[in-house]
């Protein structure tokens, strides 16, 4: 698996915020998902980058 | 960045919830039983609540300075609700009491996001954010 990053933010109210970074396609979602085991999850969203490729010259049929 | 997720905290487990009541609130502060077995008084209203885990309103004055009640957490399927007085959860009127409810959810959340992001095998570097966020930085040796 790529080197990643997981950012988390956890405001005053207890409300959790996790950004994967350092990696595209989805296999951000498979390491983000045991965060969801924390709550209840409100947001779930990909970023741009999560459309990306995950090799070169393959692009993610949408 | 590729994935962004935003939760809403639910207090699923109860010796990460016993830690953060503990930091708080000290070990004598707070009982703990099987299922709701603790009876959570409240004399300014003369109802009782039946919960699992209770703070009493003795050591929730000693943060707060005042409080109708104490702080109570229901078993509820697997997950645990707090239980407070809608008089002590008022923040116009008690901010300090409404500032330590805050308090056991981000301690709460902390506790449980490092002790998931281990077991995942991660390292957990804590940093200080802005505006009383706690930031941690997760990353895989």
């Amino acid at each position: 698996m790529d080197k990643h990053e997981i950012v988390i933010e956890i405001a005053p109210d207890g409300k959790i915020t996790g950004t994967v970074q350092g990696i595209t396609g989805s296999s951000c979602s498979d390491i983000s998902k045991w965060l969801d085991s924390l709550g209840v999850v409100e947001e779930d969203k990909p970023t741009p980058d999560f459309f990306q490729a995950t090799k070169p010259g393959v692009k993610v049929a949408r | 960045m590729s994935a962004y997720k935003v939760i809403r905290t639910q207090l699923n487990n109860r010796r990460t919830l016993v830690k953060a009541l503990t930091e708080i609130f000290g070990t004598d502060g707070i009982q703990v039983a099987e299922g709701n077995r603790i009876t959570l008084r409240n004399d300014w209203r003369h109802q009782d609540h039946q919960v699992s885990i209770a703070v009493s309103r003795e050591h929730v004055r000693k943060i707060t300075g005042s409080a109708y009640g104490g702080i109570g957490f229901e078993l509820d399927g697997k997950a645990y609700n707090m239980i407070v007085d809608d008089l002590d959860n008022n923040p116009d009127s008690n901010p300090r009491y409404a500032s330590l409810v805050n308090d056991i959810k981000q301690k709460y959340a902390y506790y449980e996001v490092v002790r998931q992001a281990q077991a995942q095998g991660y390292s957990v570097k804590k940093e200080t954010g802005e505006a009383g966020v706690i930031r941690l930085k997760l990353a895989k040796l």
